[in-house]
Formats: structure tokens, sequence, C-alpha cells
């Protein structure tokens, strides 16, 4: 069990499963001619992709969870994901702005990074009136609802193409960038690990509670502000990309908080990365070696995830009480 | 300084949208003299040099797009399942290398052709597979929408492989849709067998609509079932309005003055259908006891009561895809044959049996 929770042992899995990606595929990769084509327009851009989704999501995830002081906090949770799908949708639905595929992703991150900032702002609102965490992810998870209901409005009125390319989107997808775009994502992973990870120490006393962030002399309500506006844009840039990435957000922390008992908020954020990655490039694997790639990332991920998440939570019982 | 930056990126995306994509090229135009004559299609259109073969596609909002064709395609990928019947109707099977997803397809040979690894599938659960596509190593893709994924687009480009549209669901006359065969046939060169397919269909088509012109007692007929506690319901100018009318029937709701379908309340259409004689295209339905106890209040209409329900349904593969929307579609002349073997069956002295439809039994 104690491997879980090494760095290096994390690092070497993901390192092996990248490898491992790079290689399986349709296409045999030692019988063809073409293997440039094959690993730098399609392999790599999905593994770098990969990568930068899982650890992105989860560590936004960790993040929230640690603000929220709540274990149920996720993107999905306090709404912030569907505002950023709801704002997308309105983008290919409601608008039928997105039809040239130059400025695609960026009519997409735009409307997706406003989504994530509303669905954030609400609930900074929310906070405002209210420190009752309860109250706030209840609130968060009726505005879901709205937004879900408002999106339906959107999925009923629509053209069938639009439906199709919404519905598609929120499969959820790591193979639709190419080089720069998963080399840029990549890059933001990478960065907002960085940057994140400065933000550990402060987040340690925090955690502490709010009187002793006080003492200690640190402005929590600029750390706060800070961190959930880091939060929605990567969130959104994300979910631009890749569309709404169920289970990692929600889940990824609360496995990696499981299995490193302490309270070192440094290594949860490293871990979260890792396990976040292992955990969209394991699935990508599953559905290359099982069923030729053609399963939905969000179905595949929730079907193997959820029920081994759900085990580790039953066998570690005592840590949850 | 962060919003107004937003908000100025906001209204320069807005501009940059709303120029036309309209991609008429004038010169084509010129050379009308050349266009081959499309009788019912709408949405495309062919012109003939003597070096080459240009066509067009009018999408929905009207924006033109233009192909050369300078040789016969050998190698397609065909996405849909009416292009596939098309290339089987006109022998040419053996130039798919790939298709979306086998169990959309009811046609057997396709499916053969799939498990014998001759031809792969590229979009299998709506999850595109790069690999496999460029595997096949296709010179041409049919889409029945417009590729708007930055990386197919990139691969296509790369790869060098064209692509068309094929929209022959915009029509909204039965010949016209099947007309589409035209189309692809100026793909693979073979017009010729083209031209003779589809006239037959078209004057089998005539010939028993000619049969029902004459006829005064035109029976009513409702169409479609409640989906999701609304009833999606086809316009005049529809596909399946043209059908009913060919086929000597009134459309019950001939009155709503547009394409396509809109949503509707239950009511709204129990006011209008109550008593139609006919209802026909049930979705899934296979008894009459199934709509009953899906939706009891279905027992309302006299076509239900009565036991005038008819599906079309009749031929359809393990997933439930229906060949009405395969092969039906592309030989309407055959829906028509079982339409009017339903509204007026004193026309037939023998009655053949239903190719498509069935009448719902009770149980």
């Amino acid at each position: 069990m104690k491997y879980f929770s090494n760095t290096y042992f994390l690092l070497s899995i993901l390192i092996l499963l990248s490898i491992a990606n790079l290689l399986s595929g349709s296409i045999n990769i030692f019988k063809t001619s073409d293997v440039q084509t094959l690993l730098l327009e399609l392999r790599l851009p999905k593994v770098l992709t990969g990568i930068a989704t899982g650890s992105i999501i989860a560590i936004c995830g960790l993040i929230l969870q640690i603000l929220f002081r709540n274990p149920l906090a996720g993107p999905y949770v306090l709404g912030i994901s569907s505002a950023s799908s709801l704002f997308t949708s309105i983008g290919i639905m409601g608008t039928g702005l997105i039809t040239y595929p130059l400025i695609y992703h960026l009519q997409l991150n735009l409307l997706s990074i406003s989504g994530a900032l509303v669905g954030l702002m609400i609930i900074l609102l929310m906070l405002q009136i209210t420190s009752q965490i309860i109250i706030i992810l209840l609130v968060g998870f009726m505005l879901s609802q709205l937004y879900s209901a408002i999106q339906s409005i959107l999925t009923y009125l629509s053209t069938e193409h639009a439906l199709k390319l919404f519905t598609l989107w929120t499969m959820g997808n790591i193979q639709n960038t190419n080089l720069i775009q998963s080399l840029i994502l990549f890059g933001i992973s990478i960065i907002s690990l960085i940057i994140i990870l400065r933000y550990s120490k402060p987040l340690s006393i925090y955690i502490t509670g709010d009187e002793s962030a006080k003492v200690m002399g640190i402005d929590i309500e600029k750390i706060k502000k800070n961190l959930i506006i880091i939060t929605a844009v990567l969130i959104g840039i994300i979910t631009a990309y890749c569309g709404p990435i169920a289970f990692v957000g929600m889940s990824i922390p609360i496995l990696v908080r499981i299995l490193n008992k302490n309270a070192n908020i440094y290594q949860w954020i490293q871990h979260t990365f890792l396990y976040g990655s292992i955990s969209i490039i394991l699935t990508d694997l599953i559905n290359q070696w099982i069923f030729n790639g053609s399963m939905p990332l969000n179905v595949l991920i929730s079907i193997w995830g959820v029920p081994l998440l759900i085990w580790i939570l039953i066998k570690q019982m005592k840590f949850l009480i | 300084m962060f919003f107004k930056l937003f908000f100025n990126s906001l209204i320069f995306l807005i501009i940059l949208t709303s120029c036309s994509t309209e991609q008429k090229n004038n010169d084509l135009f010129n050379e009308k003299d050349n266009e081959i004559k499309i009788k019912y299609a709408k949405h495309f259109g062919i012109i003939k040099n003597k070096t080459s073969t240009k066509i067009f596609v009018i999408q929905s909002n009207n924006d033109t797009l233009f192909y050369n064709i300078d040789k016969p395609f050998k190698r397609l990928a065909v996405l849909g399942t009416i292009p596939v019947y098309q290339l089987k109707l006109l022998n040419a099977l053996d130039l798919i290398v790939s298709i979306d997803d086998s169990k959309y397809y009811f046609n057997s040979e396709i499916q053969n052709l799939v498990s014998q690894k001759k031809v792969f599938e590229v979009l299998p659960n709506l999850q595109w597979n790069y690999e496999t596509l460029l595997l096949s190593k296709p010179e041409m893709i049919i889409t029945y929408s417009p590729i708007d994924n930055p990386k197919l687009s990139e691969i296509l480009k790369s790869h060098q492989i064209q692509h068309v549209l094929y929209l022959d669901y915009l029509e909204q006359h039965p010949l016209g849709r099947a007309e589409w065969i035209k189309l692809m046939a100026c793909l693979i060169q073979k017009d010729s067998l083209a031209e003779k397919i589809f006239t037959e269909i078209e004057k089998e088509y005539l010939y028993l609509k000619a049969m029902t012109d004459t006829i005064k007692n035109r029976p009513s007929v409702l169409t479609e079932v409640m989906f999701n506690d609304v009833w999606y319901i086809a316009g005049n100018k529809s596909y399946i309005s043209q059908l009913i009318k060919d086929a000597g029937g009134k459309y019950i709701f001939d009155f709503h003055q547009y394409e396509n379908s809109k949503p509707y309340s239950f009511e709204y259409v129990l006011k209008y259908a109550k008593d139609a004689d006919y209802w026909i295209n049930l979705l899934h339905f296979q008894t009459l006891q199934q709509m009953k106890n899906t939706t009891p209040k279905y027992s309302l209409f006299k076509a239900f009561q009565e036991k005038r329900c008819f599906n079309n349904d009749k031929r359809k593969n393990l997933y439930g895809y229906n060949d009405y929307y395969e092969s039906g579609i592309c030989q309407p002349n055959l829906l028509l044959k079982d339409l009017i073997q339903i509204f007026h069956p004193e026309l037939f002295s023998n009655q053949n049996e239903l190719t498509y439809y069935y009448l719902l039994p009770e149980k």
C-alpha cells in the first residue's frame, strides 16, 4: 500500500502507462511505415492531453475540497462544470456561432472559461452571504440542476447537427487536439502544478482553521480569491478542449487523501496531479485494449473508477469517520 | 481592465463570426449550359465539362459548397446508410473502405464486408477512430454533417482526403432524396447507371401516384408517437406529408406550413387527429398492447380503437435499426406502394405483401 503514496512510484507508473498508450491502438506501430504520423499526429497529442486533463481537473477538485472544507466539493458538485457546459452549449446550440474550425477552440475556450467564472462568482457571492458550507453545497447542487434545465431547453430547440455536436462534446474526449494544442495544455498543467504548489503552505495553515490562519498573518480572502479564479480558468480551458470530465474532479482528491493520511498538502497536490493523469491514461489504455477505442471517456472512467473508489472507501471506513 | 479586454474579445468574435460563409463561385454558375438536369432534388447540382465534373451541394442555410471531380474515386469512407445503400444499387460496394458503425446498417452485404475486415468502422459508438480512418486509406470521405472537428479537418487536409457533404435528408420530396444517387454516381463515374436506376424508380413512383390522383375518398392519416411527452409533428412541406399525399391519403396536419418537425402537446394532437383513419410510423412499437401499456391515452384515437395502426419497422437489424431509413428512402416507389396498399387496398387486384409496413397486432 505504501507504494501508492510514493511520488516516484506513481511517476514511474504514469511514464510506463504513457509509453504503453503510445504503443497501443488500431494500427500496429511496429508494422506501419508511417510511424511519424501515428505518433506525432495521433498518439502523442492524446497522451499529453490525457495527462493535462486528468491532472488539472483532479487538482482543481482538490483545491475546491480544501477551500470548502468538504470532500463533496468538486467542479461538478459546485456547479462550475455545469455552468461551463451551459455556456459552451449556448455557443454550440444556441447561437450557431461555432462553425469555423479555425476559431472553434478559441470560441469554446472563451465561453467555457466565462461559464466557469460565472459559476464560481455565484458560489463566491453565496460565500459572502453565508459561511455555512452545507448551504453552499446545496446551492451549488441546485444551480447545477438549473444549468442542466436551461441546457435541456437548448437541446430541445436545437438542430439535429448542433445536438449531435454537443452530445459528442459532453461524452468527454482527449483525442481531438493536435500536437501544438496538446503541448500547450501539457504546459498549462505543469505551470498550474507549480503555481498551486506555491500555495501549499498557506493551504496547510488554512485547513487548521480560519483563526490559526489569521494568527499566522495569512490573508485568507486573497488566497481564496486567487485560487478560485485559477481553478475556474483551468476548468474552463479543459472543459472547452475535452468536454466535461466526470469522476476525476471529486474522486481523485478523496483517493489521495485516503492514501496519504497525513495532512501534507504539498504531497496531496503532487499525488493528485499524478493520480488524475494516471486515471485518464489508464482509462484510454483500457479503451484501446478492450474496446478498440470505441467507448466514450466519461462512460468508461465511471464504470471502472466508481466501484474501485467505493471499495477503497469501505476498506478505509475508519478514515472517513 | 480584465473585463474590458474580455468584452472587446467577445465583440471581435461576434463580428468575425457574423461574416458570410457563402462560397458561391460565379465562374461555375456561368457554365450552367452544361448543368445536368436534376428533377426533384433541390440541394445538389452537377456541372459537366469535357474534362471534368463539378458538383455543388446547397446547405440548409443556402450556403453552397463546390467540389471538383477530376477522376473517379476508388476508395471511399462513407458515413451514412443512404449513400452506402446507393453505392449498393450502383454495384459499387467494393469501393467502400470504411463506414461509421456497422450496427446502423440493415444491409447484410456491408455487415459481411466489415466482419471480413474489408471495410473498417471509423466512428464506433460515435467515437472517432482516427487510426482506423488512416489505416483504410480513403481518397474521399462522405458525411451527413460538416467536418467541424478541427482534429479531423487537419487529418483530412494533411492526408489529402477530399470531403463531400451528403445532404439527401434536406430534400422534402421522396424522389428528390432518391435522386442523390446521381451525385454519388458522379463521384465514381457511373452516371449512366445512376440515370437508369433513378428513371426506373421515378417511373414506378409516378405510375403508382397516378393511380391515386383521381381518388376522392382520401383517408386522414396521423403519424409518429409521443416522445418524452412531446409529439413531433412534421409540416406540410415534409417528406412524409408528400408521401401520404401521393399515396392518396390526407395528412392530418396538412395546414402546418413548414418543413421538418415541430414539437406539440398530446392534447393538441388529440384535438386534430382523434378521428384520423390511419396511424403510421409508430417508432419501436410492435403491438397495440405495447402502445397502450406505455401511454394508455393512445386508445383515445379512433385509428387505435379500430386497429388501423401501421408501423414501418418490419425490416430491422439486431440493434433495431430500420431498413425503411436505408433501402426504403433510396427506393421511395416501394414506400409509396406500401402506403397505397394500406390506404387503398381496392386499387390492387392482388394484394402483395407489404415491404416495410405491417398492421400492428393486438398483442
